[in-house]
């Protein structure tokens, strides 16, 4: 596949190259008026007046004493210099609930990219999911505060087509997972359906969401009778580990597979070797301080097998207590999930969590039998579903505590996908298929900005 | 000291040009550079070579506003160095960024690519003109300067969902009046 990156980043920039210089002064002048943060507290200081006024012509309609609303008025000032911290903080998500986090902590995430079991990554305040519809996989966005779902990528008039767009694979291909490190977006993909028989390939590469510009991290090479190819990636502190299998004699009895570890940083486009791969073990996610492997189980009904090392490939371990598949990660708790995280609905299930910091096992037990469950930015989303059939959502803290309900519905079928701020992404299933968002705030569906699986709606 | 007498040293062939255009800007641009580059010695080489195009080009340019002037050059060079700084260590080319920015500055190269993003920006000028000031400038910091939406709700007064609302927009219109031009398909 082509990249065509310069061109039309080209057409781009070139427009942008064209504006009249009047424009760019005018905007230039407010950059100079107004520094970036000294008016942090500008925009609670013009609501804290009018809140104020609003009150103050209240008590003076409701023939309040007028000692009364001069007292809030002459409260004002004092109110007015004390507005702005606390309001102007950005909304964030909520973070994680432990009020000292240990030394040690997960990736923010999942541990292990399972196809089509994540759940995108955050990015100002944008999910960026990997979208697989329209014989195509792409990378695309979506704004809850505008409701507007665009391509990933940087370009007004992206065609969404693998032709042109970066973050855009034919269908045979596939985006397999995306990480997020400051404004670079870090995706793979496979790029030979025959990968399995370790003939194929893969791609990692990086694209840069402010600039547009993108790089080839490592791709498929082969010399010889040897392949090697990149498999896994994950970001944690800036930096991205990626594991790269060397498969010698692919597809014979004489296959000999060996797997590096890497690390790249996307702001110096250094890629630096780390260690060998413990042998006949996969990479299903990291730590700040280790590598976390499992050994392939010889049944499913098998406890899973975790090892990990330390960053210099040494310190190999089994990790007796961390014994099932960790699929979704938060700070310092790993949560299991079932592989294809679907559906957890067993009679009298208990959602096992493990807490790094304490290296112990604990259960969640909510009290219902729980439908799905998706773990985001410091809380829990849980379904369930009544006797009635209808489908209640209720929020927890990261250890299953102070649970209350967000949402519930008698007339469509849903489990969360993705939380983003104060929206959270939905999954309605049946005949209505597609997406709706829930602001969180009001408990409500604040609107239908449908994501639909884009038979129809999309015009791309 | 005003931006007319800069220029006119400039056409003197004046060196205290150079300096004057620091003393006024040289603060801006680095803002502008840090926008796109997170290393100073990146960020610093660039205002260099900013100074050097300013030097070689005026005359016989003469700008009507040399502030806009100056900010299109320096964003021009930020923005090519941070993508041509990797094409340089991967293939052991040497890219000597200030001059291939000169070069098209010089608009010696690719008329047929220069066309169309001339063609671009006169729709895109004529939906800013359109457009309420309150928007232009949020698309401009956004896409011009390269802005973070904290820093642009700091400026603007904006909550980020209004400014996120006013870049969308404008966007959607953007592209509707691109395909009208024919532009894109």
């Amino acid at each position: 596949m082509k990249k065509k990156t310069e061109n039309m980043d080209k057409r781009l920039l070139g427009a942008l190259d064209h504006i009249d210089d009047r424009f760019v002064e005018e905007a230039a002048n407010k950059i100079k008026e107004r520094p970036a943060g000294a008016y942090a507290g500008g925009i609670n200081k013009r609501k804290a007046f009018r809140q104020m006024a609003v009150l103050a012509a209240c008590m003076f309609l409701l023939g309040a004493a007028l000692p009364l609303a001069a007292n809030l008025i002459g409260r004002l000032p004092g109110m007015l210099a004390g507005a702005g911290s606390s309001e102007a903080e950005p909304t964030q998500p909520p973070k994680p609930d432990d009020p000292a986090l240990s030394e040690e902590y997960f990736t923010a995430g999942a541990i292990s990219h399972i196809s089509g079991a994540w759940n995108g990554i955050d990015y100002e305040g944008n999910w960026i999911y990997v979208d697989r519809s329209h014989n195509r996989s792409r990378i695309l966005k979506y704004d809850p505060e505008t409701k507007e779902i665009s391509s990933a990528c940087i370009d007004f008039a992206c065609t969404y087509s693998y032709n042109d767009c970066e973050l855009c694979v034919p269908a045979l291909w596939d985006i397999n997972y995306i990480e997020i490190i400051g404004d670079w977006l870090l995706y793979g993909y496979t790029t030979d359906a025959s990968i399995a028989t370790d003939k194929g390939g893969s791609t990692l590469s990086v694209y840069n969401m402010k600039t547009g510009e993108s790089r080839v991290v490592s791709e498929k090479t082969v010399e010889g009778n040897t392949v090697t190819y990149p498999v896994e990636c994950y970001a944690i502190d800036g930096k991205a580990y990626f594991s790269v299998s060397k498969v010698e004699n692919p597809g014979t009895t004489d296959k000999v597979r060996t797997e590096y570890i890497y690390s790249y940083d996307p702001e110096t486009d250094e890629t630096v070797y780390m260690f060998e791969k413990p042998e006949n073990m996969a990479l299903i996610g990291i730590t700040n301080k280790r590598f976390i492997f499992t050994v392939p189980r010889q049944s499913l009904s098998a406890p899973a097998n975790i090892w990990t090392t330390d960053y210099t490939g040494g310190n190999l371990k089994k990790e007796d207590v961390l014994d099932f598949d960790t699929v979704m990660v938060c700070g310092t708790y790993a949560y299991e999930a079932n592989p294809e995280m679907i559906d957890y609905a067993k009679a009298g299930y208990n959602l096992r969590v493990y807490d790094v910091k304490t290296n112990t096992v604990f259960k969640i037990d909510l009290g219902f039998e729980v439908d799905h469950c998706l773990v985001d930015s410091g809380r829990l989303f849980f379904t369930t579903i009544t006797n009635d059939r209808t489908v209640q959502l209720y929020e927890t803290d990261l250890r299953g505590e102070n649970k209350k309900l967000v949402f519930e519905s008698r007339d469509m079928s849903f489990y969360p996908v993705r939380g983003v701020g104060d929206h959270l992404v939905i999954k309605v299933q049946g005949s209505a298929s597609g997406y709706l968002t829930i602001d969180l705030s009001l408990g409500v569906i604040t609107d239908i900005p449908v994501l639909k699986a884009w038979p129809d709606s999309a015009p791309w | 000291m005003k931006d007319e007498r800069i220029v006119e040293m400039f056409w003197e062939r004046d060196e205290n040009a150079i300096r004057e255009t620091e003393k006024k800007y040289g603060d801006f641009c680095h803002y502008l550079a840090e926008n796109y580059l997170s290393s100073r010695e990146d960020r610093e080489e660039c205002i260099n070579d900013t100074m050097l195009a300013l030097w070689n080009n005026i005359p016989p340019e003469k700008p009507k506003s040399f502030f806009a002037y100056l900010s299109g050059i320096i964003r021009k060079i930020s923005l090519e160095r941070s993508r041509s700084n990797n094409a340089w260590k991967r293939g052991g080319q040497v890219h000597f960024v200030s001059e291939e920015i000169l070069m098209m500055l010089d608009d010696g190269s690719d008329l047929a690519a220069d066309y169309e993003s001339k063609r671009a920006g006169d729709v895109l000028n004529k939906l800013l003109d359109r457009s309420s000031e309150g928007d232009r400038t949020v698309f401009i910091m956004r896409f011009w300067f390269n802005e973070s939406y904290a820093n642009i709700c700091a400026r603007t007064g904006f909550s980020e969902g209004k400014a996120k609302m006013a870049v969308s927009r404008m966007r959607a219109k953007l592209k509707e009046m691109l395909r009208e031009e024919g532009i894109i398909v």
